[in-house]
């Protein structure tokens, strides 16, 4: 049966639930060999983004960014991460929430970062490190974060032992984006709306691209990390537990336009050229194992055209804002 | 207006691209692999810094009323007077982007640096302490 995804500010028992799990994932090991559960999606995100699609692409498309994959690779990996809270919480019911970040947008910028999502009973707040709510130093613990190859600006992945850091309102200009942005990336071209076109990356028309945030950039998906900034900032995002909040409203958005224009064809086909690998309807995704044991619904093989209808694993509370 | 088709990518200068050895098979277990490194104090290396050291050329390709545009950008990039290397792309918006800070987009590359700077203050710190005893 299809879950329901909730506006996390809309149920505060899905609230306590999501943070209750993500604590839980963070002390749940699969395998020995392994590091904790939440931790895995944080290293499967970084090697995504650090794999170039084609392998000498000079765009910086990579298997899960800047390209058309983005939001099928995005839908998976919250697909895995919500069958994982569902197994720690012992809840199969349970649906990810999200952070319906437009409604924040409409506030001031001194009231978006004092808006009820980082209050002490939800996400916490602002600071390097963070010093309150649920994710505070003492009861979060970032263990893997970005690091450099010496005079390189190119990122690698090392061990840390260290609390959270966020630094709201960063960016210029400091704030969120509205509902009249999230709008017209949803309907930008209608009737003859498209998901994506050449070159498939962050110079395309389409949808994708909007949501993703290049255009005049950073917009939409990519204001949200630059706005939460701190942890959220580099390509190992995933450590700050509103990332999911996030993807999962990026997830909602291309599902409100799926529905509103009657789910428009995903392109490159898989005719397309062998360079958009990873990126094509019926190309593989990119997996951090084929495991069934991180993996139990795909076996880590699975293909945007897999994702394209997911009524029948989840749906929103409402769409209507879109 | 005419509508262009376009595209952008930079190459690495000094390297040859079809010796890249990115690992796109997955066949090994990328998270035991990781796990082990990261467990033993090891920096997991993969994608462009595997073996970018120096600085890259952007290359933007447009076509235009049935011509082709071909920009090619050299950065040397230095902090301290220490180079710089690594990945900056260009779109055709003029905006410029790198790794390291995935969801960033910058009007000049000046601004880059100094993000760069903000967000990863330690790698720069060692960078001038080092320079020093230099």
């Amino acid at each position: 049966m299809a879950v329901v995804r909730r506006n996390i500010l809309s149920s505060s028992s899905v609230r306590d639930q999501y943070i209750e799990g993500v604590k839980l994932l963070k002390n749940d090991f699969l395998r020995p060999d392994w590091p904790n559960t939440y931790d895995i999606f944080v290293i499967w995100h970084f090697h995504s983004m650090m794999t170039q699609t084609p392998p000498n692409s000079g765009s910086g498309r990579n298997a899960a960014h800047r390209g058309p994959v983005f939001l099928p690779w995005h839908r998976w990996m919250l697909i895995l991460f919500e069958n994982h809270l569902q197994r720690v919480l012992n809840d199969s019911n349970f649906g990810l929430p999200y952070w319906s970040w437009a409604a924040d947008g409409e506030l001031t910028p001194s009231q978006q970062r004092n808006a009820a999502i980082w209050a002490n009973n939800c996400m916490g707040g602002s600071g390097a490190p963070v010093t309150s709510g649920p994710f505070r130093a003492g009861q979060w613990q970032v263990n893997i974060e970005q690091g450099f190859t010496p005079g390189s600006m190119d990122p690698t992945l090392v061990s840390v032992r260290r609390p959270l850091r966020r630094a709201l309102g960063s960016g210029f200009p400091p704030r969120l984006p509205t509902r009249t942005e999230v709008r017209n990336a949803v309907h930008k071209g209608a009737p003859n709306v498209i998901y994506d076109s050449p070159p498939w990356d962050v110079n395309s028309a389409g949808f994708r691209n909007e949501l993703e945030g290049w255009p005049d950039g950073p917009r939409n998906h990519n204001r949200v990390h630059v706005w939460v900034g701190g942890d959220m900032g580099p390509a190992t995002s995933p450590n700050d537990p509103i990332f999911y909040l996030n993807h999962c409203n990026v997830d909602r958005i291309w599902s409100g336009w799926q529905q509103i224009f009657h789910n428009p064809k995903y392109v490159p086909n898989s005719s397309a050229s062998p360079s958009l690998r990873r990126h094509r309807l019926n190309d593989l995704l990119f997996p951090v194992t084929e495991s069934a044991v991180f993996d139990p619904i795909y076996q880590g093989r699975v293909r945007p055209s897999n994702l394209l209808d997911i009524s029948s694993r989840y749906t929103y509370d409402t769409l209507t804002d879109l | 207006m005419k509508s262009s088709h376009t595209k952008a990518h930079s190459h690495s200068s000094g390297h040859s691209h079809n010796s890249h050895s990115h690992n796109h098979s997955n066949k090994k277990d990328i998270l035991a692999d990781s796990y082990k490194k990261l467990k033993a104090g090891r920096a997991i290396v993969v994608g462009h810094a595997q073996h970018d050291m120096g600085s890259h050329d952007s290359i933007r390709e447009a076509e235009y009323k049935g011509h082709k545009i071909t920009i090619r950008t050299h950065y040397d990039i230095r902090v301290d007077n220490r180079a710089l290397g690594g990945h900056v792309y260009v779109g055709n918006d003029g905006n410029v982007s790198t790794h390291a800070m995935p969801a960033y987009s910058f009007s000049s590359t000046v601004e880059l640096v100094k993000q760069l700077i903000d967000s990863f203050p330690s790698q720069f710190r060692k960078r001038a302490r080092s320079s020093k005893r230099k």
